[in-house]
C-alpha cells in the first residue's frame, strides 16, 4: 500500500528543510535561514520568527539538539545538531516529499525533467 | 549598533517560560538580529534602513512570543506559572497547615485566634519555629520548576498570604454585614491574630525562602 501524504505540507517541507540541512553539519539559526535561502535559489524564505519556534518544537522532540559555541568570527552561536532520533526521522520524510513530487509529476506535469 | 539584547527582551513580554529560557531565547534571537542587521549593512543599507529591515523579521512580536511558548510547552500539561507559582505554594500552606494541626494534636489546646494561655503560645511559638521549613519547601519547588524571584517568593509566603486574605474578606464581612459587636469591640484582639497568622508567619516563611532567593543562573551566554 501506498504512504499516504501528510496534509500540513507547508510545515513539512519546513521541516525537511531544517532537518535535511542539520544532517550536513551543525549549523546556527541565521545560517539556517542563509543556507535554505541560497539552496533554494531564493524561492524558500525563513524570517526569524518562523524559524525558531519550529527549531524550539524540533528541540522539544528530541530530533535536534543546541549548544552554544563561539562561530568563526569568536561569537557564541546556538549552533543545532540532528539527533540519531532526528535522523530516523529525515528517511520516512525525504520518501513522503519524493512520493508526493512523483504523485504531482503525474497529475499535473510539475516535473522538471 | 543597536542594543539587540535589549530590544529583543523589552518586546517578548509575552513569554511564559522560565527566566533562563528566556533569557536564552532573548540571546539567540539578538544573535540572530545582529548578523540579519550586519548583512543588510554589507550590502550597502544605511543603519537606518538596515534596521528597519531587520525589525521587519520580528513582527508582530506578540505572535512570535505565542509560538515560542507554544513550541516550547507542546506536551506539558501545566502551564509555568502553576509549575512555578501555584504547585509550590499550594505544597507550602499545605505543609504549613498540617504541622498547624499535628502540634495541635500534640498539645491538646485547640488554638484560637490569639495567645490567651500557655498552651496556645507553645502551639504558635513551635509552628513560627518550624514555618521557615514550608517557606524553603515552597521555594525550592517553584527554583526547581524554574521559577523567577517574584514566582519563588509568593510561593514561599502563599501560606501567609491566603491568611491575608481571609482576614481581609472575614473581618469586613463580620463588621459590615453581620454588625458582629465582638469584632467591633476587640479590634485589637484581630489586630493581634492578623499579627500571628499572617505577619509573623510571613517572616518565618521568608526567612527558610531567603536562601533560594539567589537569581536563577543563567545558561548561556
Amino acid at each position: 500500500m501506498k504512504k499516504l501524504i501528510p496534509s500540513k505540507i507547508a510545515r513539512g517541507s519546513a521541516e525537511l528543510a531544517i532537518l535535511a540541512l542539520l544532517d550536513r553539519r551543525p549549523l546556527y539559526g541565521f545560517e539556517i535561514c542563509r543556507l535554505i535561502e541560497e539552496n533554494s535559489g531564493g524561492t524558500l524564505r525563513f524570517s526569524l520568527a518562523s524559524l525558531y519556534p519550529m527549531l524550539y518544537e524540533l528541540e522539544k522532540r528530541g530530533w535536534l539538539t543546541a549548544r552554544w559555541e563561539a562561530n568563526h568570527e569568536g561569537r557564541d552561536r546556538r549552533y543545532y545538531r540532528l539527533t540519531p532520533e532526528g535522523k530516523k526521522h529525515l528517511a520516512p520524510l525525504r520518501q513522503e516529499w519524493h512520493a508526493f513530487f512523483l504523485a504531482l509529476d503525474r497529475l499535473a506535469g510539475v516535473s522538471l525533467a | 549598533m543597536p542594543e539587540w539584547k535589549s530590544i529583543v527582551r523589552s518586546n517578548l513580554k509575552d513569554l511564559d517560560l522560565p527566566l533562563c529560557e528566556q533569557k536564552e531565547i532573548a540571546a539567540e534571537l539578538a544573535s540572530h538580529l545582529e548578523d540579519l542587521y550586519e548583512q543588510f549593512l554589507a550590502q550597502g543599507l544605511s543603519e537606518g534602513e538596515a534596521l528597519q529591515f531587520t525589525l521587519e523579521q520580528t513582527t508582530p512580536w506578540q505572535d512570535l512570543a505565542e509560538n515560542i511558548n507554544r513550541a516550547k510547552r507542546k506536551g506539558d500539561v501545566m502551564n509555568h506559572r502553576t509549575k512555578t507559582l501555584w504547585l509550590p505554594g499550594l505544597a507550602a500552606f499545605a505543609s504549613a497547615s498540617i504541622l498547624l494541626m499535628l502540634l495541635e494534636r500534640f498539645v491538646y489546646v485547640r488554638p484560637t485566634l490569639w495567645l490567651n494561655n500557655g498552651g496556645v503560645l507553645v502551639i504558635y511559638l513551635s509552628w513560627w519555629i518550624l514555618l521557615p521549613l514550608c517557606g524553603a519547601a515552597g521555594a525550592y519547588l517553584s527554583r526547581r520548576a524554574g521559577g523567577e524571584r517574584s514566582a519563588l517568593l509568593a510561593a514561599s509566603l502563599f501560606p501567609a498570604i491566603v491568611m491575608l486574605c481571609v482576614f481581609a474578606f472575614v473581618l469586613p464581612v463580620s463588621i459590615v454585614i453581620e454588625r458582629n459587636r465582638f469584632v467591633m469591640q476587640h479590634p485589637v484582639y484581630f489586630l493581634l491574630a492578623m499579627v500571628n497568622w499572617t505577619v509573623i508567619p510571613g517572616l518565618a516563611l521568608l526567612l527558610g525562602a531567603l536562601p533560594f532567593l539567589r537569581q536563577p543562573r543563567m545558561i548561556k551566554p
